[in-house]
């Protein structure tokens, strides 16, 4: 062994004489040092550390764990020449390492009983999703009557933030939209000559359908997730817990206004898509199949019913109780940690998107049983 | 001028202008390699924003800062990073990371910045919880499942697993209760006794004051009002620091200490 390798072992006295730098830095070649040493089969064997230049708890952790290792082989380690602060890092490792138990493992279970437990979780989410819904009504009815509990300032702000600042996007969106049904409905329609359907067409489509359920998820993704992100902080920082030991309910301050203000914003909103898709189309009916502006408008009325629009926009309201309430529940039912507030706001945009769909799937149903 | 080993951290000149005011004028202090410093200062007097600043985390407005030799506001990515090898921090709020275990966060610094291998990063991961006082079954547990003391605790675990040779603690005993803060301070005092660290310790805890800094420097009016170990600190005649150590609540303790 050469002279500047920090451990050696002197088979003659009996002595392993550590020297250098015992600390982090060189733990992975000190562990590899100390496996090399043909330790004796017994007896006794001097550690000398007179010549160690520093030595950190890492380093003093290899010669007691390597001292524990070596007492299972009847071979006793005493150390010597340690400078009186390594010898009370030496004493106090060695006193830790003995309350030292194994660490418990942590319990992982069988797909079968992942798969159980996730069913009891969803069921039980359910049932909380619903008792939160049940105490919201309560809480609303209890507010009825309390004109002075109502707060209004927080509505405004709701509305404010979810629906007049969504006005922008919500219209880009719709105008595209509407120019993107005309352009592939209208290469169609040409080949036949029947150009003057598509105003038929569109606004069946646009009013009926796709405004409504393209503001709903646009909205899903914009406030949902704002509400739940809100809410989440709010429950970590304590905040819901101070609202409620003030006797203000958090239902009352913060989730009805949020759940009234959607439910006012998004048939506004969805309005506001119908009267942009319209006009989406009607720009693009006007280049690419030679529609005017007056023959488009004029026959507009003639061929879609005040009823597309109504039942058009009284989806709506259904939507908004979806996306605000999810968000909202989901933004209540954060735990306490960082990955917690991300995990909610996921499962918040993605099943008030999934029941959306499933909320618009059943209208349609409905709607074709009556006749509508 | 002192020599430069005698030095940890020095602080020349240093004036932070944060939101309109003045929150350091004037500034200099130095620490001093293997003491215990404690800062104090009313609220709002600027302790953690000078931690801030010394963590490089907040850039003075001017002045020098000089941390093992290095000047910090001057020094290169690569520097900056040795540097943050060999200190550790306890943040008044742990800032334990809420997704790991407390044993991940601990072994977190070590798989960061050495190359050991798994089995030696958790038993040296292991050591630093045991050495800060919490029981192994902790180690499975994450941080919303600890109570505060034990988060204290575990965030102590988490500075020091990179045996650094300077720690800071903000607040270390605030919100525990006075017996663990008691154990606390017994702590720190073991820890710096056979690690030889360097501790820089904001606190309010007039206790702690007591029992285990060295020296305490105290901030007020933008400048350092005062540097001096607590015994003579409290004989300094400035309005400031009477009203601190001789209120209702310090005359107590003072008054405690004169009966030992």
């Amino acid at each position: 062994m050469s002279a500047q390798e920090n451990v050696i072992y002197d088979q003659e006295t009996q002595q392993l004489i550590c020297q250098g730098e015992w600390d982090l830095t060189h733990f992975p070649h000190l562990k590899y040092l100390l496996t090399k040493i043909a330790w004796p089969k017994s007896g006794k064997l001097i550690v000398d550390g007179s010549a160690i230049k520093k030595m950190d708890s890492s380093g003093a952790w290899l010669l007691i764990a390597k001292q524990d290792e070596l007492k299972k082989h009847n071979v006793d380690l005493l150390f010597q020449h340690f400078s009186e602060a390594q010898q009370t890092l030496l004493q106090i490792i060695q006193k830790r390492l003995k309350d030292k138990t194994q660490l418990p493992k942590i319990q992982l279970l069988s797909s079968l009983a992942t798969l159980g437990k996730n069913t009891l979780q969803q069921w039980h989410e359910l049932f909380a999703y619903l008792s939160f819904v049940g105490s919201l009504c309560l809480e609303m009815l209890r507010l009825i009557r309390a004109p002075a509990h109502w707060r209004l300032t927080s509505l405004s702000s709701v509305i404010y933030r979810n629906g007049y600042q969504a006005l922008p996007i919500i219209a880009l969106l719709a105008f595209m939209i509407g120019v993107v049904i005309t352009y592939q409905l209208g290469l169609q329609l040409r080949n036949y000559g029947a150009n003057v359907y598509i105003i038929d067409l569109l606004g069946l489509s646009i009013l009926r359908e796709f405004s409504p359920l393209l503001t709903a998820i646009m909205v899903a993704g914009r406030t949902g997730s704002s509400f739940t992100a809100q809410l989440g902080m709010m429950t970590i920082n304590q905040e819901i817990d101070a609202l409620d030991t003030m006797g203000v309910t958090p239902g009352e301050l913060l989730i009805l206004p949020r759940i009234i203000g959607l439910f006012i914003c998004l048939p506004l909103l969805t309005m506001w898509a119908d009267i942009f898709g319209v006009l989406g189309g009607m720009v693009m009916a006007n280049s690419m199949l030679n529609i005017t502006w007056h023959d488009f408008l004029s026959r507009f009325p003639n061929v879609i019913p005040l009823r597309t629009f109504l039942i058009g926009i009284g989806k709506a309201p259904v939507f908004a109780l979806i996306i605000a309430s999810i968000g909202c529940f989901q933004g209540m039912s954060v735990e306490r940690n960082a990955d917690s507030v991300g995990r909610n706001t996921t499962r918040s945009v993605v099943l008030a998107i999934f029941f959306i769909i499933v909320a618009d799937a059943a209208f349609s149903i409905i709607f074709s049983k009556l006749k509508l | 001028m002192t020599t430069s080993s005698d030095c940890i951290i020095e602080i020349k000149k240093l004036r932070t202008h944060l939101g309109g005011t003045d929150v350091h004028k004037h500034i200099d202090l130095s620490i001093k390699r293997g003491e215990i410093l404690g800062i104090v200062g009313g609220s709002g007097s600027g302790k953690t924003t000078l931690m801030y600043e010394i963590l490089g985390l907040i850039k003075p407005t001017s002045g020098t800062i000089h941390i093992f030799n290095h000047e910090l506001t001057a020094a290169s990515p690569d520097i900056l990073l040795t540097i943050q090898k060999r200190w550790g921090v306890l943040f008044q709020q742990n800032a334990l990371f809420s997704s790991l275990t407390l044993l991940e966060n601990v072994s977190f610094p070590l798989f960061e910045h050495t190359c050991l291998d798994q089995v030696s990063v958790q038993e040296l991961a292991l050591l630093k919880i045991l050495m800060a006082g919490l029981p192994i079954e902790a180690a499975i547990k994450y941080p919303a499942e600890l109570s505060g003391g034990m988060q204290k605790r575990a965030g102590l675990a988490r500075a020091i697993v990179l045996d650094p040779e300077l720690i800071f603690l903000d607040e270390p005993t605030s919100g525990l209760d006075p017996d663990t803060a008691a154990g606390f301070d017994e702590m720190i005092l073991n820890l710096q006794r056979t690690m030889g660290l360097t501790v820089v310790i904001i606190t309010h805890d007039l206790d702690s004051l007591w029992r285990v800094t060295d020296r305490v420097a105290f901030l007020g009016e933008g400048v350092v009002l005062g540097v001096d170990t607590m015994q003579n600190l409290v004989k300094n005649p400035h309005p400031l620091i009477r009203n601190f150590f001789l209120g209702p609540r310090g005359r107590n303790i003072q008054h405690n200490d004169n009966k030992h």
